[in-house]
């Protein structure tokens, strides 16, 4: 028996990945300098819909019917021009799952990151995506069966190919990365802390040379 | 000033224009004449008079200016002439009390003082300085080297002695006496109160006080400042010391400095729903726990000392081995110093109703850990270890389920992981912000800090992470504080000793007693050297 009743307890993740693409145009028409598209996907490619009931995507005023939005997948906005801004993207959960809707921020980003010495090369498009997981915590009976469905195929890939740079590869190198930053915070620590200690007995010391000496002079 | 209507001729000044108007009004103040005030009564005589006081015993009369109609009683200034009246005692008296005193002192003397007392209205300092030279001074019977505390601590103890004696002679029934009089006595006694030896020392460093040299005056102000900022920033002081203190043991509980023993869990391929996955293997002892507390505890904030212990004491349920969903088979590598224990849930799994399905990794609540307190990497295949702090969470179908602490404390609704990371300070967020990217941890293109790959694994190790290099930025800002105090003080060090001369300063440096060091006792080794060098300033002036 379905009810809306909260299952304590249950938290479910579903990862999912977004940002934007953008490549520079190479004719210039109008003074639009860059094609992009804004998405929101599943890591993996994968189908996101059966727990997505509408995708938002909010553009700058300027643009026309700034509030794109999508009932069903490929979850895509594409657009051209020359700025940067925030977009916000809405995420509506099933209407069974009585969830609000969740809101992502990021900046869209057209032009390539400075890296001095080396030039971007022509046409090469400039990605900014973003790796994040919805936590879906107590959901309901109903939205738990949803979530639970086969998605189709691991949510996340192994190895990063082509667009999906989010791997369970890259995960574990994270991992070890921020680790290995983790013993090097703590040997900082050490080192930062018997440069406190020695500068703390340095300073006993010279405070009573300087004592005594002002007493003698 | 009256307002002018504003018709401007032109061609025509002011003061011509507020002429020529005749309505106006000119201010002027005229000379008012005084007369001479008029009183309404005749003048009254005044007379050259002689007058007696009161206040002399001799009978002089002096002459003034007086009121002729005016009766004279008494000159008005003798009402100021008091006088003291010291002891007067019988001979009774004398032998009973007063004798017995102090064998030093002979009758003739002791009449003999009080007689000047009298004489001089007990101004002991006239008394004394005329001690020896007045007319009265008896020829024998006295001694001969009375000082003024000499003479006053006599004179005292027989004040005491006699107020003593008189009160007990009170012939009046105690019954009938109120309670005022009993108490009288004390407070008379209590007038009389002479310290002999505490007037002598009073008086010893009021003229220490008094003949101190420019440079002791100095230094005495020096020091006193001193202590006044030393006061003023104490609380301060105090404060940051034991909030680095407490950062320090906070960092220390967060880098895991004991491990646990960790328990296997692997990441099951198939995971009954029904059973409501989120629940996996126990978790360790309290001591994970306790430090998943503490740095899930608000923004690195280091005064959790004391929350540490609280989410200890909450979360303190150990090792009871209690497995639930979620099958765990152990794969079999450790880290070094791991030990193994394997659920056995796979029988659990089995025994669920529903039928198991392949959900790959849609359930990902928790699994193994890394050390001691992370999540695995998804799919984790090399390492494991210990589960993260966990919380017990009743629910009704399955009983006790274990979830992690990360997630019990989320309510009810959708999140994203990246937003469960805790919040930083704003004033540190740049600074951790870079320390990050330094290490190129960072997510490019954020406001705050996140990782790049936001799953559980990841976010514990970053939340890890990101709470011991807040307490690392502050050691160093304290680092960097203490050093630059190092360089000004070896600065104002070599000052000094070209002030005084290389061989000198090292003589006087060598002739010092050796700093002992302790961490904590820096302050400490700052009051010594003052109180001693306050001690030597005090010797050279006695």
């Amino acid at each position: 028996m379905k009810s809306g009743k909260r299952m304590k307890g249950v938290v479910i993740s579903k990862p999912i990945m977004y940002g934007n693409i953008a490549t520079e145009l190479l004719s210039r028409k109008t003074d639009h300098t860059h094609k992009w598209t804004v998405f929101l996907r599943g890591p993996n490619g994968q189908d996101i819909s059966y727990f997505i009931h509408k995708v938002e995507f909010k553009l700058h005023e300027t643009f026309v019917n700034n509030n794109r939005a999508f009932k069903g997948p490929p979850y895509e906005v594409t657009e051209t021009g020359w700025g940067e801004f925030e977009i916000i993207t809405k995420i509506y959960f099933p209407p069974a799952s009585g969830e609000k809707p969740i809101s992502l921020y990021h900046m869209l980003k057209l032009y390539p990151p400075d890296a001095p010495g080396q030039s971007w090369p022509k046409g090469k498009p400039v990605n900014n995506f973003f790796y994040d997981e919805l936590i879906f915590s107590e959901p309901t009976e109903e939205f738990f069966e949803m979530l639970t469905k086969d998605a189709g195929g691991p949510e996340i890939p192994l190895k990063a190919s082509g667009n999906q740079v989010f791997s369970l590869e890259a995960e574990v190198a994270e991992c070890k990365r921020l680790e290995t930053a983790a013993v090097q915070v703590t040997g900082k620590h050490d080192e930062y802390k018997d440069r406190v200690r020695t500068a703390e007995a340095e300073l006993a010391i010279l405070r009573r040379d300087i004592a005594a000496l002002e007493s003698a002079s | 000033m009256a307002q002018k209507p504003r018709q401007k001729a032109p061609g025509m000044s002011r003061e011509l224009t507020s002429l020529y108007l005749e309505n106006q009004s000119i201010p002027v103040v005229l000379e008012q004449f005084q007369a001479k005030p008029k009183f309404g009564t005749k003048a009254e005589r005044w007379v050259w008079r002689a007058f007696k006081s009161s206040a002399r015993d001799d009978g002089l009369a002096l002459h003034h200016w007086a009121k002729a109609n005016e009766e004279y009683t008494d000159y008005y200034y003798a009402r100021f002439n008091a006088k003291t009246n010291p002891y007067q005692y019988t001979d009774e008296e004398y032998e009973k009390c007063i004798e017995p005193l102090d064998k030093g002192w002979s009758r003739t003397e002791t009449d003999y003082l009080l007689h000047m007392c009298r004489q001089f209205d007990l101004r002991f300092i006239i008394i004394h300085d005329r001690y020896y030279s007045h007319t009265d001074c008896p020829n024998s019977g006295i001694e001969s080297n009375r000082t003024l505390e000499d003479l006053k601590d006599r004179y005292y103890a027989i004040g005491r002695a006699l107020t003593q004696y008189r009160a007990g002679e009170d012939s009046r029934d105690p019954e009938d006496v109120p309670l005022q009089t009993t108490n009288k006595l004390a407070d008379d006694l209590a007038l009389l109160r002479f310290d002999k030896d505490k007037e002598l020392e009073r008086k010893k460093y009021l003229e220490a006080l008094f003949r101190r040299t420019k440079e002791e005056i100095e230094e005495e102000e020096l020091l006193t400042a001193e202590a006044r900022r030393i006061e003023a920033n104490e609380r301060r002081l105090v404060h940051e010391r034991e909030v680095l203190l407490q950062s320090h043991a906070m960092f220390e509980e967060a880098t895991g400095s004991a491990v646990g023993p960790p328990i296997k869990v692997q990441y099951a391929q198939t995971v009954d729903p029904s059973l409501a996955s989120p629940a996996t293997t126990p978790t360790a002892e309290a001591t994970p726990k306790g430090r998943k507390g503490a740095a899930a505890d608000g923004p690195g904030d280091p005064a959790s000392a004391r929350t540490i212990k609280r989410q200890k004491s909450t979360h303190g349920t150990p090792a009871p081995l209690r497995v639930r969903a979620g099958s765990v088979a152990s794969r079999a590598q450790g880290s070094p110093g791991v030990k193994v224990r394997s659920p056995s849930v796979s029988d659990m799994v089995r025994k669920s109703a529903s039928p198991s399905r392949s959900i790959a990794p849609s359930i990902k609540s928790e699994q193994g850990n890394l050390s001691p307190v992370f999540g695995d990497p998804t799919f984790g295949t090399e390492i494991h270890t210990v589960k993260p702090a966990v919380v017990e969470v009743e629910t009704a179908e399955v009983g006790t389920i274990v979830v992690p602490q990360r997630d019990a404390r989320l309510g009810p609704g959708v999140f994203l992981r990246s937003d469960k990371l805790h919040p930083i300070p704003k004033n540190k967020l740049d600074a951790v912000k870079q320390f990050m990217s330094q290490l190129a941890l960072n997510s490019p293109n954020t406001i705050w800090p996140r990782p790049v790959m936001a799953t559980p694994a990841v976010c514990d190790r970053f939340d890890s992470l990101q709470s011991i290099i807040i307490p690392l930025l502050d050691f160093k800002k304290t680092a960097d504080k203490l050093e630059t105090e190092v360089q000004v003080l070896r600065a104002r060090k070599r000052m000094l000793v070209n002030d005084i001369g290389e061989d000198k300063a090292e003589e006087i440096l060598n002739r010092l007693p050796p700093v002992s060091t302790s961490t904590a006792g820096a302050r400490h080794q700052r009051k010594g050297s003052s109180a001693s060098s306050r001690r030597k300033s005090r010797d050279s002036i006695s």
